[in-house]
């Protein structure tokens, strides 16, 4: 692979372009899925893609992606691209791609990867059944179970003089559960297939199918709300865009709970999220988005920092749908603090745990939130209830009171992780509360 | 349990796209995909799968299983000419028009993609399938508005569009969500879907209800046992081809190498067929497949539709708005999803009009509807005479795979939808 990207980089310099930048990625996976009473359908695939961007002295950059090059299909690749240049005089970012990273050492590898086969996907469903059987989860039934490993190597070099590399694993466990009529994929993603818990797995699916109530919730004016880490990280991954550097600047002279930290940090060990630089080779590291309740940076990748006139924060990521890289996040999180769901509990007296959140309308005034959770009085938990809550980026964190321990993190483009959350609703109208 | 059942198919393929897009800051990007794989299935009691990149289609000769009778592996694409500059000359309209109404940020994308493809089936003669694709897409954000409105054109023939089209409804959908009144809907009301892309309702609501995988597992809201049974009004009728539409035309079989015995899902709201592959055709014991579909060769195919048309009635389509009281006539449309599990679903629509003492009112901007499928589909209560074909933009999402669909159909009103601004539940 090192000898293509450096085929690529002359061959890009050849055909006249000023800076060129190849990204490759070559992925081994092995998926497993099998349904009630069928054997496992098994699908291996090995995929090797190299993606280059290509600048001219001035204008917007051009790229291209090729399955497995050859010398042939890079020249008639970068032939295509650059017999059509469009007359541009304005400045470009090229000169910022990077020709150096220092390396960090981030655990994201699994050197058990090539031992997790079929034979350990079928023992992982016995032990799923198992569980299934000999624990009280009345009604719940697996209607699917699909195991994927993922074995990634990354590859990056451009002609300022960058040549790294780095491989990391994926671990993917979708459980389908039903629950009366209710259904409900319940995914998770690990770097070590060790760090799967499938009785957590499985008691997150029926906590959350059996939260699913058409009954609505009787209040007072106030409502102690304690969202758990799953509805939390659901909202903070809807909010998360105010971190990305073209967003609205109004909202970061708001000073916020000072109980509040909010990170992105590509380089926690074990975590999905993490890679030791982004996709452009930019290496990064712990970033408070908010420190103590302050807004204090947000996050870019070199486009988008050229732009704003600023420097790249390490989070260009190359998605599969899109050639180029975009702003996204690794693992945020917000910081946990030394208090448990308990203490939570405690302070509230009663109120609504919130275990599941969908966005149910984005109005121009905020966002409208469908809530299903269970009611709690001190530390117990009651029946399940459903509601409804309007809330907006600046009035969410204000309202923000107490933050717990227990961190986790919920995988879907971004790692993103919340520990519980104690906040107070203000009731609007019947079975409608605002935050 | 599964019946014993043997199928090895191989399929090669090799796509290539070109994109090229400028938005309102002058920014533009202009990029060029190929990719070349190899797909072999070895379905017996087992069911394996392997997805191979490739350098070139010639790489899958020593790999393949199956036998080539013509001795090559090459896919011929047409010459592709794909130029920004032209691009940009030719949608001038277009561009002037976005620079006219000003919204707050607008971006035109123009693609093309080819696809060949070669599909092996051990013991018998290699197929090969084309399908080349041309598409632009619009996208404007108005000023205090959150998302993104899109409209959009796909064609099989070139990257010429529409462009007195194309200008017209961008200042069409510019003025109704400019000028758009928020409208509270209390109960169900009639809804009016425009000729062509309003189709894609009945993709959704029906087509998905009546794919084999669904129904194998018991996700669907129809069975097996369904078949020739009256399901839907008897207003309805679904048809998988037309001989005057071309829009598939170079695709000559599925990606299994089949081609479905009928084209008739639904005739009259009596259910006929399902849209099945061979292994769903196998485990449901039916007599139709040949609608076998997967996004590029590193997934795997799944059952799903490719074209779905709904026959015309014999009512002018202005008696559907007249005899509509108060209710929605809705002329673009977005995208939706459908809960087998709760037997309900939502569809984006991108431009709605009010509709009153059976006259087109108020504009409603982005509206949802929603409502209980069988229901809804029980309550196609009259179709127009005005049969059309898409704009040739309708896409199908189905398990993370994306694949273009098309959908025809004329006016239609159905009854009793729930019509909201809210997103999902």
């Amino acid at each position: 692979m090192i000898k293509t990207l450096q085929t690529l980089l002359d061959q890009g310099k050849k055909t006249g372009f000023s800076t060129v930048e190849t990204f490759a990625e070559t992925l081994e996976k092995h998926e497993y899925e099998c349904f009630p009473d069928e054997p496992p359908s098994l699908h291996a695939s090995d995929t090797r893609r190299v993606t280059v961007r290509a600048f001219w002295e001035s204008g917007d950059p051009v790229g291209f992606s090729l399955s497995k090059p050859n010398p042939d299909s890079i020249k008639s690749a970068f032939s295509t691209i650059y017999t059509t240049h469009l007359p541009d005089e304005k400045e470009n970012y090229g000169h910022l791609l990077p020709g150096d990273v220092k390396k960090t050492a981030v655990n994201i590898f699994d050197e058990s990867f090539h031992t997790v086969d079929v034979h350990t996907f079928n023992d992982f469903i016995d032990g799923i059944n198992e569980i299934m059987i000999s624990s009280p989860f009345q009604g719940l039934k697996i209607q699917r179970i699909h195991l994927a490993k993922t074995l990634k190597k990354i590859y990056i070099a451009n002609t300022n003089n960058l040549n790294v590399k780095y491989r990391k694993t994926n671990f993917n466990l979708i459980l389908s559960f039903t629950l009366g009529v209710n259904r409900m994929d319940i995914s998770e993603n690990r770097v070590f297939f060790r760090q799967f818990e499938p009785f957590k797995i499985i008691s997150r699916g029926f906590n959350l199918l059996n939260s699913l109530t058409e009954a609505g919730v009787s209040a007072g004016k106030q409502m102690a709300l304690i969202l758990s880490p799953e509805a939390s990280a659901f909202i903070l991954r809807e909010f998360s865009q105010y971190f990305k550097i073209s967003a609205d600047k109004e909202i970061m002279n708001i000073h916020y709970p000072s109980i509040l930290n909010l990170v992105d940090n590509p380089v926690m060990d074990d975590q999905v999220g993490s890679v030791p630089f982004d996709d452009e080779g930019v290496q990064s590291g712990e970033k408070y988005l908010i420190r103590k309740g302050v807004f204090s940076s947000v996050i870019s990748d070199i486009a988008s920092a050229f732009q704003n006139k600023a420097r790249s924060t390490g989070n260009g990521t190359r998605n599969d749908r899109s050639l180029f890289p975009a702003a996204e996040f690794s693992n945020l999180y917000i910081k946990s603090t030394v208090l448990s769901l308990k203490n939570l509990m405690a302070d509230a007296g009663e109120g609504v745990l919130v275990s599941l959140l969908k966005l149910k309308a984005i109005e121009n005034s905020g966002y409208l939130f469908s809530a299903y959770g269970y009611r709690f009085s001190s530390d117990e938990l009651l029946e399940p209830v459903h509601f409804y809550f309007r809330t907006s980026f600046r009035s969410y964190f204000l309202k923000i009171l107490k933050i717990s321990k227990e961190i986790k993190f919920f995988y879907s483009s971004a790692n993103i992780g919340s520990p519980y959350i104690l906040l107070e609703a203000r009731k609007q109208a019947d079975n409608l509360f605002e935050i | 349990m599964i019946k014993d059942f043997n199928l090895d198919v191989d399929l090669v393929e090799q796509t290539e796209t070109w994109y090229f897009s400028i938005n309102s800051r002058d920014q533009k990007e202009h990029l060029y995909k190929k990719i070349t794989g190899l797909l072999q299935r070895e379905i017996n009691k087992n069911q394996i799968n392997k997805s191979i990149e490739l350098s070139a289609t010639s790489d899958a000769k020593p790999l393949i299983t199956g036998s080539i009778t013509s001795g090559s592996l090459k896919i011929r694409n047409k010459e592709m000419v794909f130029n920004p500059n032209k691009i940009l000359r030719d949608n001038e309209p277009v561009l002037n028009t976005l620079r006219e109404l000003k919204p707050m940020e607008w971006k035109m994308i123009v693609r093309a993609r080819q696809t060949g493809r070669i599909i092996i089936k051990k013991g018998e003669k290699e197929k090969k399938t084309y399908f080349t694709y041309f598409s632009i897409l619009i996208k404007l954000r108005l000023k205090g508005q959150r998302s993104f409105i899109e409209i959009g054109e796909g064609t099989v023939q070139s990257l010429k569009f529409n462009q007195d089209g194309l200008c017209s409804r961008l200042k069409k959908i510019h003025e109704n969500h400019r000028h758009s009144k928020s409208h509270l809907f209390g109960d169900k009301v009639p809804v009016i879907l425009n000729a062509g892309d309003g189709a894609i309702i009945f993709h959704e609501l029906l087509g998905h209800a009546l794919e084999a995988d669904y129904i194998y597992h018991g996700q669907s809201p129809i069975s097996r046992e369904d078949i020739g049974k009256p399901i839907i009004s008897k207003n309805v009728t679904l048809l998988t081809s037309d001989p005057n539409d071309n829009f598939f035309k170079g695709m000559s079989c599925d990606d299994e190498g089949e081609t479905p015995g009928s084209a008739v899902l639904v005739e009259n709201g009596v259910l006929l067929n399902l849209v099945a592959d061979q292994v769903y055709k196998n485990r449901l014991n039916l007599g139709n497949c040949g609608h076998s579909r997967v996004e590029d060769f590193s997934k795997i195919p799944m059952p799903r539709m490719f074209a779905l048309y709904l026959k015309p009635g014999d009512y002018h389509p202005n008696e559907l708005i007249a005899s509509t009281r108060y209710g929605v006539y809705a002329s673009e449309f977005g995208d939706g999803k459908v809960f087998f599990d709760k037997g309900v679903f939502y569809f984006n629509i991108r431009e709605a009009w009010l509709i009153q003492n059976g006259k087109l009112a108020d504009p409603l901007g982005s509206i949802m509807v929603r409502g209980n499928i069988l229901e809804v589909l029980n309550s196609v209560n009259m179709t127009a005479n005005d049969f059309r074909f898409d704009k040739g933009t309708s896409y199908c999402f189905k398990n993370g795979q994306t694949v273009n669909v098309r959908v025809g159909q004329p006016t239609v009103k159905i009854d009793n939808l729930y019509v909201t601004r809210e997103i999902n539940d």
